[in-house]
């Protein structure tokens, strides 16, 4: 199958701080990749890497065959970049934006127009197609960027953090339409650092401190983690006494402590639940809340990392 | 469409439809302009046309200052900071057509801004005394102001990331080559220093000449159309105008590497 993407021991330094410490990935045609990592640790280096904005140090970069370094406008034609940041102008309307970004691109005002209403249709956005942006909710205009990036010819979108602060229902909506684009044949290569996002691509990769700690399809990687069961508990208070006692109550596997409270994963966790509260209890620790979930990648990568990806 | 063309358009719109930028291009020097004749009641009738003149030409400087190092600027730096020039680079598109497009856009509104002052100066009793030939030069000065305030926009926009800074910025400087120019307070009356400052700033110095062809020399306080004096104000213009570009050019148009 032929590769959308190829990174071969990808290094970006700057000044004295390797931010990418060789980075090595492939992204097949059709597949949905999402690169899962916290702040800092070189997601987006690497995606701007990938979109042309930024040039690596040393390595390989790969588009559809094309050199990224050397061969940056042939790749700039075949990639559709979607930025963190909210880039459409607030002061145009959604289909005045996507005409500027299509017409900056070459094309026609006839074939422009034809293009924006084809893509607001597919957005859902044709309704709002002649309102102002700064009338667009978050899900709108990250949806308006994201037609910016689907022009003919595109086989690889770049998405970075592209739900970052959407609520959960347009989240889901948002990713379904994502989804859809992949359908049809683009290639798509997203940066996230929530879990659940994650879940619907063919693979993740983990990134931490520049470094690609694994990649695989969802279902392996919580496999090969070894992971069954996450118990979260949130007690009334947090010191080395609780700790301690939790410790002891759970013999085998690691405990670890989160923001709210503590967290450790296990293998049967009826058995546990209830010597844990009637132990904390004992040493007049009060149990507000206490949860048994299956892992999703976000605990894949906390079991790898003892880090939180938020 | 010629992505210069496509840019201009854009920024046409952004600049038009931008109540900020509408208030302190605009209707800022409009304001003066029909203000500051009011409260200046010590002149000779005789001489209040020529002063109303020279105020509408001071007020064309302070517009075309106030779109290019102020408001060229703030939109340069809003639109890095929401990420457009990191968008622009990933497309197959060349990044000076679309800063040309910007600066043409610039160059268009403060040309139609500084027509309505123009209109409104003369309907409210501004005099101007010219032959076409010096209307002829005049526009050459006033490109010579153009480009200097486009070069100082784009140096404050390479150095500074945030829009709110970098309008802020561009304002503060407009206002004091606005108030050390010889714009505000009579060349004469300006300690040596500053009338030194006056003749070598390319703004400053283009303004005096515009005056000194259009009004009257008594309103410069010195000749700025010797030969010396228009060869350095167009040497600093285009100094300042290429540092602009160069800058731009480094923090803009180039991948991090």
């Amino acid at each position: 199958m032929m590769k959308a993407l190829r990174i071969h021991d990808l290094h970006k330094k700057y000044n004295d701080t390797e931010v990418l410490k060789g980075v090595s990935l492939s992204v097949n045609q059709g597949e949905m990749y999402a690169l899962m990592g916290p702040n800092g640790s070189g997601k987006t280096t690497l995606t701007s890497i990938i979109a042309c904005t930024n040039t690596p140090t040393s390595g390989l970069i790969e588009v559809f065959g094309f050199d990224s370094v050397k061969d940056a406008k042939k790749v700039k034609e075949v990639i559709g970049y979607v930025p963190q940041e909210k880039f459409s102008s607030p002061l145009m309307t959604g289909e005045e934006n996507l005409l500027y970004f299509f017409r900056l691109q070459g094309m026609s005002k006839q074939e422009a127009r034809k293009m924006s209403k084809e893509l607001l249709q597919r957005m859902d956005l044709a309704r709002d197609a002649n309102k102002r942006v700064s009338q667009y909710s978050g899900g709108m205009r990250k949806k308006l960027e994201v037609a910016t990036a689907l022009l003919p010819g595109v086989r690889l979108l770049i998405l970075d953090e592209p739900t970052t602060g959407l609520d959960p229902s347009t989240r889901k909506k948002f990713l379904s339409k994502i989804q859809e684009i992949r359908k049809e044949g683009v290639t798509v290569f997203f940066v996230t650092h929530i879990g659940e996002d994650a879940e619907i691509a063919s693979k993740v990769g983990l990134i931490d401190k520049g470094i690609l700690m694994i990649e695989e399809k969802p279902e392996i990687l919580r496999k090969k983690t070894g992971l069954l069961h996450v118990i979260s508990i949130e007690t009334s208070t947090k010191n080395d006494l609780v700790y301690r006692t939790l410790e002891n109550t759970i013999n085998n596997g690691k405990l670890v402590e989160t923001n709210k409270g503590y967290k450790f994963y296990c293998k049967e966790p009826e058995e546990i639940l209830e010597v844990m509260i009637r132990n904390l209890g004992k040493i007049g620790c009060k149990t507000t809340r206490i949860e048994t979930t299956v892992p999703s990648l976000e605990d894949v990568f906390f079991k790898l990392t003892e880090k939180e990806l938020r | 469409m010629n992505p210069i063309l496509v840019s201009m358009n854009r920024t046409l719109k952004e600049y038009t439809r931008n109540r900020m930028i509408i208030v302190s291009t605009l209707a800022v020097p409009l304001f003066f302009l029909i203000l500051l004749p009011v409260t200046i009641i010590d002149i000779p009738d005789v001489l209040l046309p020529q002063l109303k003149g020279f105020i509408t030409l001071t007020m064309i400087t302070l517009l075309i200052m106030s779109a290019t190092q102020a408001n060229l600027a703030g939109f340069i730096a809003a639109d890095r900071e929401r990420g457009l020039y990191r968008k622009i680079m990933s497309m197959p598109v060349a990044l000076w057509k679309e800063c040309t497009g910007r600066i043409l856009a610039v160059g268009i509104f403060s040309f139609v801004s500084m027509i309505l002052l123009v209109l409104l100066g003369l309907i409210y009793g501004a005099k101007f005394d010219f032959e076409v030939i010096e209307i002829i030069m005049c526009l050459g000065f006033l490109l010579l102001i153009g480009l200097a305030g486009v070069g100082t926009g784009l140096i404050i926009a390479s150095f500074v990331k945030n829009e709110s800074v970098a309008t802020h910025m561009g304002v503060a400087l407009t206002l004091v080559i606005f108030f050390l120019g010889g714009m505000a307070i009579p060349f004469s009356d300006l300690p040596n220093l500053i009338q030194l400052f006056a003749q070598v700033h390319p703004v400053s110095s283009a303004t005096a000449s515009i005056v000194y062809l259009l009004i009257d020399e008594n309103f410069v306080g010195y000749n700025p159309l010797n030969i010396g004096q228009v060869i350095l104000t167009s040497l600093l213009s285009s100094i300042l105008f290429f540092i602009g570009i160069i800058l731009y050019s480094n923090y803009f148009c180039r991948r991090r590497s």
